[in-house]
This record gives C-alpha cells, sequence and structure tokens, in this order.
C-alpha cells in the first residue's frame, strides 16, 4: 500500500546468498554487521547526525526533570506571552512555560516510538515469519487479515481506535501498533519466503533439523537486517502517528506531547513561540530517525538500493 | 480484461467485508455500558432502561447484532449522530463534495509536479538535483503536515496577509455562481499545497528511479543509434514507461491522502469530512467518527481497485503476469 515507507520494494534488488556461505545450524551465522558495518554506517554523515539528535532527545527527556525550568503542568498568571528572560520560550493560554513542556512531551513522544516499535516488530514478526514458514491456507489467511488493516489508512485506523478506547498513553501505542503491524508482517514474510529458497535452508534440512531450530538459527538471523531498518524506519511514524492524534484532541491529558502543544497553538496562530519550536522538534527527530533507518540499511544491506 | 477485472473485483468484495467486520468489533471494544452512554447521567426508571436496550437491539447476542450491523450497513444506513439525531449518511453527504475538491486538487498536482521533477532529476546527471530530490522527499515524509499548514497560515495569512487561513470562502464576499472561483481558489491554495507536499516527494522518487533504469534498457540504445534526438527519446520512449510505477504511487497514495486532510482541514478550517471528523471526536459521537472512517475505507478499496484496472489496461504484460501467477 504506502510504497515509501515499505522496504520490501528494494528487496527484489538484493540477490538472493547463494551457496552455503556457512555451514546450516551454526550457531552464530555472520550476519551482515560488525566492524564493517559500522564503518559503513560511520561513514554515512547524515545517519551520524541522525544518531546524535536521537540520543540528544533521550539524554533531555531521561533527565527532563533537572533540566526544565517549571513544572510543565503547572500554571501562573503570565498568560501567553512571548519569549523572555522569564520564559526562553514563552507561555501558552493558561500561562504554562513552552520550553517546560517541550522537555518533558520528548519522554511522550519516546515512550510512544519505543513501546510502538516494539510492539509492531514483535507481531509483524511472529504473523509474518508464522505465514511464510508455513504457507498454503495459514498463509492466505493471515494475509488477507494483514490486508483489512493495511486498507484503512494508518491514522485514520490509530484514530478511530484511540477515538472509541479513549486516549490514554498504553491505548495510544496499542492503537499505532494496530496500524503499523501488517507492513512489517509483509516485510518478515517476504524474508523468510526467500530465505526458506536458499541453499541453506535446504541443506539444514537435508542434515535433518528440526522447522524450529531452522527458524531461529537460519532464518532469523538472517531476517534481521531489514527488520532493524523497518522498525527505525517505524519509529518515526509513530512519532509522527502520534502528534496528529494529539493534535486532534486525542492525546493523553496527563502526559503533555509536542503535539498537544501544537493543539493549543491552533487556537492561536499568531503566538508562533507555541507552534514554531514544537513542529521543529517533531520534524528534527522523525527526520533523524529516518537517516538512522537508511544508514542502517546501508550499513547491514550493503547491496540493496537506498534512499 | 474482463476476466481481469472479475478477478480485481472478486478480491476487493471480501476486503471491503473484512473493514466492515473490524469497525463492528470495533465499537464493541468501547468501554463502559452503551445504555447508560445513550440514556445519559439522568436517573432513569428500569422501565424505560428496558426500553432502549430493546429499541438498540442491545438484549440481542453478539451475532445477532452483527447480523444486523451488516444489513444497515449495506443498505447505507451507517446509523444517527447522537448529537441532532441526524443520519450520518447525511451529514458525510454534505460535507464529502468540499473534501473531494481539496484532496483531488492537491492529488492532480502532485502528480504532475512530482512527475515533473522526477523526470528532470532522473534525465539530468546533476547529483546536487538528485540529492535535492531525495532531500525534500525524505523531509516531505518526516515534517508533520498539520504543522507545514500551520506555518504557512503564520507566514502568509498572519504575517504577510496575502492569503485567507480559514474556510473555503470569505464571509463577507457576495458573489454568486463562478465568480465566486477566484475567492474558493485563494482559499484552496494552501490547504491543497500542504496535503500535496508528501506525495510529490514520493511521486518524484519513483518517477526519478524509473527514469534511471528505462535509461539503461536496451531499447533506449537503439533508438540513440538510430539517431534520434535527445528529446525525442526521452520525451516518446523513457517517459512513457516511467509513468506506469507513478499510476500505482498515485492511486495507493489516495488513501493517506484523504486521511491526511483530516489534520489539513482542522489547521485550515475548511468545512469537509475531516472537519465532520474532528467534531464528532470532541462530541464523543462515536456513529459519525466510525461512519467517515468506513466511508475513507472503502473509498481507498474502490480506488486501489481503479488504480489495478487502470494499470491492467496501460501495461497489458499485468493482465498476462495476473493471470499467470496472480498479483500478491
Amino acid at each position: 500500500m504506502s510504497l515509501d515507507r515499505d522496504v520490501t520494494d528494494t528487496l527484489d534488488a538484493a540477490p538472493a546468498p547463494s551457496g552455503p556461505r556457512w555451514r546450516p545450524g551454526r550457531r552464530r551465522p555472520p550476519v551482515p554487521g560488525g566492524r564493517q558495518a559500522l564503518r559503513r554506517f560511520l561513514g554515512h554523515p547524515p545517519a551520524v547526525a541522525g544518531l546524535v539528535v536521537l540520543v540528544v532527545v533521550v539524554v533531555v527527556a531521561v533527565a527532563a526533570d533537572w533540566i526544565a525550568p517549571y513544572d510543565p503542568q503547572a500554571v501562573s498568571q503570565s498568560l501567553l506571552e512571548p519569549p523572555s528572560g522569564e520564559h526562553l520560550l514563552g507561555t501558552d493560554t493558561v500561562g504554562r512555560d513552552i520550553l517546560s513542556q517541550l522537555i518533558h512531551g520528548g519522554r511522550v513522544s519516546l515512550i510512544v516510538a519505543l513501546a510502538t516499535g516494539l510492539g509492531t516488530l514483535v507481531i509483524g514478526s511472529l504473523v509474518g515469519a508464522v505465514a511464510g514458514f508455513y504457507g498454503g491456507r495459514v498463509d492466505a489467511v493471515l494475509m488477507r487479515i494483514a490486508e483489512v488493516f493495511q486498507v484503512i489508512p494508518s491514522f485514520a485506523l490509530a484514530l478511530i481506535i484511540v477515538a472509541v478506547l479513549g486516549a490514554n498513553l498504553a491505548y495510544i501505542c496499542a492503537a499505532l501498533v494496530m496500524a503499523l503491524w501488517p507492513q512489517m508482517a509483509r516485510l518478515v514474510r517476504g524474508e523468510v519466503l526467500r530465505i526458506m529458497t536458499t541453499d541453506m535452508v535446504a541443506a539444514a534440512r537435508t542434515v535433518g533439523h528440526s522447522n524450529r531450530r531452522i527458524i531461529v538459527s537460519d532464518v532469523l538471523p538472517n531476517a534481521l537486517p531489514p527488520l532493524i531498518v523497518q522498525a527505525t524506519i517505524d519509529l518515526g511514524s509513530a512519532i509522527l502517528l502520534q502528534a496528529g492524534l494529539a493534535f486532534l484532541g486525542l492525546g493523553d491529558p496527563t502526559n503533555l506531547s509536542w503535539g498537544d502543544i501544537l493543539q493549543q497553538a491552533q487556537r492561536d496562530l499568531s503566538a508562533w513561540w507555541m507552534s514554531v519550536p514544537a513542529g521543529l522538534v517533531i520534524f528534527l527527530v522523525v527526520l533523524a530517525a529516518n537517516f538512522v533507518g537508511d544508514g542502517l540499511n546501508r550499513a547491514l544491506r550493503p547491496t540493496s538500493s537506498h534512499l | 480484461m474482463l476476466r481481469f477485472t472479475a478477478r480485481r473485483l472478486l478480491h476487493a468484495v471480501p476486503l471491503l467485508f473484512g473493514v466492515v467486520t473490524l469497525m463492528f468489533f470495533l465499537l464493541q471494544l468501547a468501554p463502559g455500558d452503551p445504555i447508560q452512554a445513550l440514556i445519559g447521567d439522568y436517573p432513569a426508571t428500569p422501565e424505560y432502561i428496558a426500553q432502549v436496550t430493546e429499541a438498540y437491539g442491545l438484549d440481542q447476542p453478539l451475532l445477532v447484532r452483527y447480523w444486523e450491523y451488516l444489513q444497515q450497513i449495506f443498505t447505507l444506513n451507517l446509523g444517527e449522530s447522537l448529537a441532532g439525531r441526524v443520519p450520518v449518511a447525511d451529514l458525510i453527504a454534505d460535507r464529502l463534495g468540499n473534501t473531494l475538491i481539496l484532496t483531488v486538487t492537491a492529488m492532480t498536482f502532485a502528480a504532475i509536479v512530482g512527475v515533473a521533477v522526477g523526470v528532470w532529476a532522473g534525465v539530468s546527471r546533476s547529483r546536487l538535483l538528485d540529492h535535492l530530490v531525495t532531500g525534500v522527499a525524505v523531509g516531505s515524509l518526516s515534517i508533520p503536515m498539520f504543522w507545514l499548514g500551520q506555518m504557512l497560515v503564520l507566514v502568509f495569512a498572519i504575517k504577510l496577509s496575502v492569503l485567507p487561513s480559514q474556510g473555503m470562502y470569505s464571509t463577507r464576499s457576495t458573489a454568486e455562481g463562478l465568480d465566486r472561483l477566484p475567492d474558493l481558489l485563494a482559499h484552496l491554495l494552501l490547504p491543497a499545497l500542504v496535503l500535496a507536499m508528501r506525495e510529490i516527494g514520493v511521486v518524484a522518487r519513483i518517477v526519478r528511479t524509473s527514469v534511471h533504469d528505462v535509461l539503461t534498457l536496451p531499447y533506449v540504445e537503439t533508438a540513440r543509434a538510430k539517431g534520434f534526438s535527445r528529446a525525442t527519446i526521452i520525451r516518446r520512449h523513457v517517459v512513457r514507461n516511467s509513468l506506469l510505477p507513478a499510476v500505482t504511487v498515485i492511486g495507493y497514495s489516495f488513501g493517506f491522502v484523504l486521511a491526511g486532510s483530516v489534520l489539513v482541514e482542522t489547521v485550515f478550517g475548511w468545512p469537509g469530512m475531516g472537519q465532520l471528523l474532528y467534531e464528532s471526536i470532541r462530541n464523543r459521537d462515536n456513529a459519525v467518527t466510525i461512519g467517515v472512517v468506513l466511508l475513507i475505507a472503502v473509498a481507498v478499496v474502490l480506488v486501489n481497485l481503479l488504480t489495478d484496472l487502470v494499470y491492467g489496461l496501460v501495461d497489458p504484460r499485468i493482465r498476462v503476469g495476473a493471470g499467470a501467477g496472480g498479483r500478491a
């Protein structure tokens, strides 16, 4: 469906590993990674810059209690004030400090991104691996279900789930996982199908390895690189989707996020100090996640096409 | 072609069925007692509660309610809105046209600009241009669309005061009929641009790649050897064949644009379906919320079907390929 955020379409370009480059079922197959991959990642400036941005955001979010000048929820008498020495990024309509909201809002974005990324990875891998490995009717049914979820645009699906269940952080993450898992499942399925036809798996079967052993020691490690790349891209998607939900008033009221600031800003757009920094931060973080994803793609899958 | 069409149609029907089913079970997940939600916080007699329960069929088992829901949906009965008891279908019908004006304008604009930029970047050997297209594409995927809208309002409506920031027509305008067009276009410009932004990047990127690929094919070499000019080769041999992937991307983007219009309409006060959805969320009016999302999903299924058919019509190889092995 949304072709742009899917790495499956680049897979055809990647030549299938031919010939048993390693013995079947060896405990640690030479996963494309290690020092060479690190060098390729570090040799790509946008990826390094993206990583730096993400690290800074994580540090700020973790240390929010010490860094933030005010309590982000504390109202004051100074309503809708432009930036000043007292409030570096001004205040909102009820007098809360914008900078402090930004610093604390990073926590929400990170929690949402990590929880959604992990959930998508787990559910997507599980469904995709089962579909790809067993094939036949199981595959057909699972992929049809995935298609039903995919045909509803991810933002619309997440929106309706949160609207029905209620806007708290756990439901928001669950809704985002529901919206993003089919893409991951398709990707994993494709990878599993590709790996299943390699000589490596044929050799493992000949030697008499069990299905479980083949999945664990041959299929999964070799399917990992594209999954890691997709998961990184999903982190960015989750942050964007969550911001959109919060902008429509579907943010967790006890955990103000960057999107909530933009919702406030919509009431009076001339108060630029509310809208400009919050949107810029979202943009930077999502861009960083996409750059890191591309860098990982170059590092882990050097033969595939990238951005 | 007929068999191909029939096969695609047969594929779309269970998909629609699946979407409706998903919506029904989602509704069942709603927390709290639906009867309480319908009655509100007023003290009610047991008789009244029983009456409401029966009227809404809430005493029926799940499967019976599911069956009735299916019947309702397929007779286009989407229920009534809580506020004002207006049929949801009527509410949506009122707004659908405005949303289509916005989304179709945005997608047409995105297709034209995206293809133009993509061909330009694909043909030119400039690495700088290549990087620029990629950069803008990644940027447009990372930027919160509604924020881009807010920024444009801030610059063009608030600081420069050259464009309107809200609505579809000026409230003071007295023009009638076609005379309203300039006013409409002025209101349409910013939201359509925001909505088109992401698609321009996506289309440009795919067209660029495909132009790159086509340029290396033997028949382009043959045309060159025959002595055709560069412009002719690009126009007749390269662009035409590079457009195929663009058709798919544009068709499949429709759902995204429709969903994105919810955010963009909220920013610009555009009186479309997205704004209806926004209001329904604020009022906790789930019948309207689900009705709009259901319509979006149905529209996506239909447009995807149409895209497949157009693709099959333009490129006969697809039909043959689908007959032999089938497309996933």
